[in-house]
């Protein structure tokens, strides 16, 4: 069975936003709700100040700080190593959210409209049916994709090509030569989460 | 080679039974909303239906050509992804394009013909519009129309925006009127870039041949890293950085579209002149190191100036100049191999002198680059210095890494062809060339290739198309693009040109006249707008001009999709459908730099066409034109719109356009693509495919220098000099006045870029901030009220909305992150908003990102907030580059806290 990661190559990315909007129109997601973020990091004193980006979202970890605290089994891990919420059974607790050291959940109080004095446009009301008033929801690796045989939206849509999907069981695979060859960082790993997305500095 | 792409309808499009898209019922607690109640039969109507349609993107500058696929479920389209099978962007796409479907949907957009019933007009005063029927709307413009041009048909002025309005220049054609002038599209809009790309590259958007470049310096730059931003764009870039590629940032600012370079040189605002002129002096004086082979046969730089600043000619040879309009003698060039001048294409010339002083037929001449070398010692290291407040020693290093890096003497082979290789591309852009002297500064960055032969060949600058150059034969010269029309006072007209008579830049040119006719007296004042895009109020600089202007029309109509500013100062609003709703078509080439992919893919057709029905009840802007013709009674005829439309897209034969009946775009656009492509590839086959690219694009069309090999390029622009005594001629007989002064427009004249001070480097000390615009990654101008890009860059860009300030100089003013200011320029412009603290902007400038604050009374409400950057410049005179026509886009501010 594959075991799924993802590698996002910092030297590559640009802080283009093109992967956050590309998850919001996959996942037809709530006015106000970003599954898929790119942060913005400055350092350092003028005239030598530095301007990075760092795109985060679910990190999909092998030992998932969500599902413990589920007391639902609503979060689960699929034996290919996506972290899963199911909308259905989650009873709307907020507990995996104060687990995650990502900040990866958000809790849908409400499907909003981008257009609020006029209500759900046709797109809404279509793509509101794939999310649960009440439930917690994320980055599900656009398993719907990645069941077909496609790659999450996010990766689609790069024009950096800066995301690598992949198995990382599988040595012959890109990602995992990937991150064989080049220097990557998880983000807190003290947590224990070993998260699955690795970022290529 | 025939190499079609059709875009394979299997695997993506079909493998999509995704349990995200199964399920439609809706959702407790959101309902449709009384703007869809449209849509309800529509869905009804595609029950079950599950498709992905192919078009095209209109989402930025319409020469940036991303190919999608719109999701349709039920009849609603869902969402939208880059199309795999372009060879353009294969598949990917950026935020904008992927947002497109939350305007497609906006309701607030015009949704039917609406007119106003509040006489009063004025920013956020609310027209009160009241919906009419389209029969009801084209009838009062057209009776209007048809009274007007009885009159004089110039009176009515035209204005497209930049989102393909096809068919409104030729009915401005046959309705009569030559007052078309563009509505603008950013602030950063053209200028002189697009002219002196044109001049020295043979396209309007010079770019660095990133994969093959080693070195590149961008002066202001935002489309580095591809922001306006093609995945096209960004793919070069990404593959010379992946080569090794060093990007060196020249600019006030960092911002997210410079982020990655590899260093950042803090220029001073509006200096890139004298650091680029000082990069020559090291290269020619200190260094010594320039292509002394291409200075002598591909440029001018060995032509001889007389004392009068224009070249020595060979009158017993002589060639109708291109440029002059005039018979004239050949330049003559010093050949130091027998001692004599000669004629510059003399095939006997041994070996043609680049410096010294001779004397020609009892005349003092010298080469123009010893001329060059002249003008540059004004500039050394020390001297930029102090302007540009760089220190020298950096200047020092940057132009010894452009010497070292240039491979002067180099060639490399590309698919068999052997070209010069020169590295090194310099490109001034944004907020770099948007200055007073717009093209000469342009033209300094564009001096630093031609100097070590870096221009049209690979890892150069380039036409990030194929380029068209025009040889003038009387010099040998790429012929100049600009062009002197002789000065008109009193104006003949209100349109381009009259007082500049170089300027190309047409954008504010009739809004200027109108908006003081005291002052420039036109000679008839135009009574009706008529717009199709285009909002200049937003987009252009110091929205009270425009503001003024509109109150100078008598009557205006609009054709759009939302009620932005513009469109609030209508009196009829005709509902535009989106570009996902409607037809066009459009050729489709590699944009950026030649690829190996792009070498396979090469030039074809790619079409827009609805992916649903109207949402509301719209129709294409096209459409609307056509109908506005016939009812005006100038569809038909020798001198109608069929005819004008038969010649512009050359229709002839079976698919000529019949001289009758109610002809649609639709049609026009079947019997384009027909005439194009053949009988069998019309719109029908166009709309299962999306694109057709057939002609493939070889290395000896793309690059200049193998396409035209005997180019030579001015480093020393002569037409110059005569203009500037015919301009001094003319405003002396003419008895002209200039704000600020007749010099300062006669200064502008020049062969070679000089400095002087902009109007912002001697404002008044309490306005101690230089304010700067920038190009954020996520939005190009216009897309401000799509609500998913505003969200996105409201909560997620935190650069965006900003007033970017450096710490230590907010310290001494007392403000922190968060605080409400209130900026006001030295010309009286004033705007609000949130300041930011930053290292990323020098400490004596704000930076204030993209275009917000529209005023408007009925656009989507986020477009409403933020602050508008041009409401801090002033467009008067003082501010325009006299050449060109483009206005300073840098400004002297203070702070004031809210």
């Amino acid at each position: 069975m594959a075991r799924y990661g993802m590698a996002i190559d910092l030297a590559r990315c640009v802080g283009c936003y093109s992967c956050a909007m590309a998850c919001k129109a996959e996942n037809t997601t709530s006015s106000g709700v970003w599954w898929n973020k790119v942060l913005s990091k400055e350092e350092g004193e003028y005239p030598n100040a530095k301007l990075s980006s760092l795109p985060i979202a679910c990190m999909h970890c092998d030992n998932p700080a969500c599902v413990p605290v589920c007391p639902a089994g609503a979060t689960y891990k699929r034996a290919d190593g996506i972290v899963i919420q199911d909308k259905d059974k989650c009873i709307g607790c907020k507990l995996c959210i104060g687990a995650c050291p990502y900040g990866a959940r958000i809790f849908l109080d409400d499907y909003k409209s981008y257009y609020p004095n006029y209500g759900a446009s046709p797109q809404e009301r279509l793509g509101a049916a794939s999310h649960k008033v009440g439930a917690v929801e994320k980055c599900t690796l656009c398993v719907h994709l990645m069941d077909a045989g496609e790659q999450p939206a996010c990766v689609q849509a790069c024009p950096a090509s800066a995301r690598v999907i992949g198995d990382l069981d599988d040595p012959t695979g890109s990602i995992a030569k990937l991150l064989a060859s080049r220097k990557s960082v998880q983000l807190q790993v003290e947590k224990g989460t070993k998260p699955k997305v690795y970022y290529l500095s | 080679m025939q190499n079609v792409f059709n875009v394979p309808l299997s695997r993506r499009q079909f493998l999509r039974a995704s349990a995200l898209v199964a399920a439609t019922t809706a959702l407790p607690g959101v309902p449709g909303g009384k703007a869809f109640a449209a849509m309800a039969a529509t869905e009804a109507v595609h029950a079950q239906e599950d498709r992905w349609i192919p078009t095209t993107c209109l989402g930025c500058a319409p020469h940036v050509k991303c190919s999608h696929l719109v999701h349709r479920v039920n009849g609603v389209a869902l969402r939208l992804r880059g199309n795999p099978a372009a060879p353009f962007n294969q598949g990917k796409n950026c935020a904008r394009a992927n947002s497109m479907i939350s305007q497609l949907y906006n309701p607030y957009r015009v949704k039917f013909p609406v007119k106003r019933t509040n006489p009063q007009k004025g920013p956020g005063v609310d027209p009160k519009w009241v919906e009419i029927s389209w029969d009801e709307a084209f009838d009062t413009v057209a009776k209007k129309l048809r009274e007007l041009r009885a009159d004089n048909p110039g009176k009515l002025v035209m204005m497209p925006g930049h989102l393909g309005p096809n068919l409104l220049r030729p009915f401005a054609d046959v309705y009569g009127t030559p007052n078309v002038t563009f509505g603008g599209t950013a602030v950063f809009c053209g200028g002189g870039s697009s002219t002196i790309a044109s001049y020295l590259l043979g396209e309007g958007h010079g770019y660095p041949d990133m994969p093959y470049a080693k070195f590149v310096i961008s002066f202001g730059a935002q489309s580095i890293q591809g922001a306006k931003g093609t995945p096209k764009q960004l793919a070069d870039y990404l593959r010379g950085k992946d080569q090794g590629l060093r990007i060196v940032n020249v600019a006030p600012m960092v911002t997210a579209s410079t982020a990655k370079s590899d260093e950042w040189v803090p220029i001073k605002p509006g200096t890139t002149l004298p650091f680029c002129l000082s990069m020559a002096y090291v290269l020619v004086h200190e260094l010594r190191t320039y292509d002394t082979a291409f200075l002598k046969t591909k440029t001018n730089a060995p032509y001889l100036i007389g004392s009068d600043g224009k070249y020595v000619r060979d009158d017993t040879a002589t060639a109708d100049d291109a440029v002059r309009d005039a018979r004239l003698g050949k330049p003559l060039v010093w050949d130091v191999a027998n001692g004599e001048a000669k004629p510059f294409d003399d095939p006997t010339i041994g070996d043609a002198a680049l410096e010294g002083s001779f004397t020609v037929g009892g005349v003092a001449a010298r080469p123009v680059f010893e001329i060059l070398k002249d003008h540059l010692r004004r500039y050394t290291p020390d001297a930029a210095a102090a302007i540009t407040d760089i220190p020298a020693t950096t200047i020092r290093r940057l132009a010894k890494e452009w010497a070292d890096n240039a491979c002067i003497g180099k060639t490399i082979a590309i698919d068999g062809v052997t070209l010069p290789y020169r590295p090194v591309a310099a490109i001034a852009e944004g907020g770099a060339k948007g200055h007073i002297d717009n093209d000469q500064i342009v033209f300094a960055a564009y001096l630093l290739g031609e100097l070590v032969g870096a221009i049209g060949v690979p890892g150069a600058m380039i036409a990030p198309g194929t380029p068209a150059l025009r040889t003038n034969p009387a010099d040998g010269l790429v012929a100049s693009a600009f062009s002197y029309k002789p000065i008109q006072f009193p104006l003949r007209g209100i349109g381009r040109g009259g007082l500049y008579p170089t300027a190309e830049w047409p954008g504010m040119w009739i809004f200027l006249t109108m908006s003081d006719p005291q002052r420039y007296l036109p000679p008839y004042m135009p009574e009706v707008l008529g717009f199709q895009g285009g909002n200049p109020q937003q987009l252009a600089a110091d929205p009270e001009v425009f503001d003024a202007a509109f109150r100078n029309f008598k009557f205006i109509f609009a054709v759009s999709l939302v009620f932005d500013d513009p469109t609030e100062q209508a009196d009829i609003v005709f509902p535009e459908s989106s570009w996902l709703e409607r037809y066009a078509f459009q050729t489709v080439m590699p944009h950026g730099s030649l690829s190996e992919l792009d070498r396979k893919a090469g030039i074809g057709t790619s079409i827009y066409q609805p992916v649903v029905n109207n949402v509301f009840d719209t129709r294409s802007g096209d459409d609307i034109w056509l109908e506005l013709a016939r009812r005006i009674g100038i569809a038909q005829g020798p001198n109608g719109l069929y005819a004008r439309i038969n010649r512009t897209y050359g229709l002839r034969n079976e698919n000529a356009l019949p001289d009758s009946g109610s002809i649609s775009w639709a049609d026009i656009v079947d019997r384009a693509l027909k005439s194009k492509h053949g009988a069998d590839r019309g719109l029908d086959w166009f709309k299962s495919t999306g694109l057709l690219v057939d002609k493939p694009v070889t290395v000896g069309q793309f690059y200049a220098a193998a396409k035209f090999p005997k180019a030579r390029y001015p480093i020393y622009f002569e037409e110059f000099v005569g203009w500037r005594e015919r301009l001094a001629k003319d405003i002396q007989d003419k008895n002209l006045q200039f704000k600020p002064s007749n010099e300062f427009v006669l200064e502008s004249f020049r062969p070679l870029p000089a400095w002087r001070p902009h109007p912002e480097h001697t404002a008044p000390a309490q306005f101690p901030f230089y304010a700067i615009n920038f190009k954020l990654m996520e939005l190009h101008y216009g897309n401000i009220d799509q609500p998913w890009l505003n969200e996105l860059a409201r909560t997620m860009d935190p650069y965006a909305t900003a007033i970017l300030v450096n710490p230590k100089a907010a310290s001494k003013l007392g403000l922190k992150d968060g605080n409400e200011v209130i900026i006001e320029s030295f010309t009286g412009g004033k705007t609000q908003g949130q300041v930011k603290l930053t290292n990323l902007v020098r400490p004596d400038v704000v930076a204030i990102g993209g275009a917000w604050g529209a005023r408007s009374a009925h656009i989507h409400p986020c477009a409403r907030k933020g602050p508008h950057f041009n409401a801090l410049l002033k467009l008067s005179e003082e501010f325009l580059d006299p050449v060109r026509g483009g206005i300073d886009l840098t400004t002297r501010v203070r702070l004031i806290s809210a």
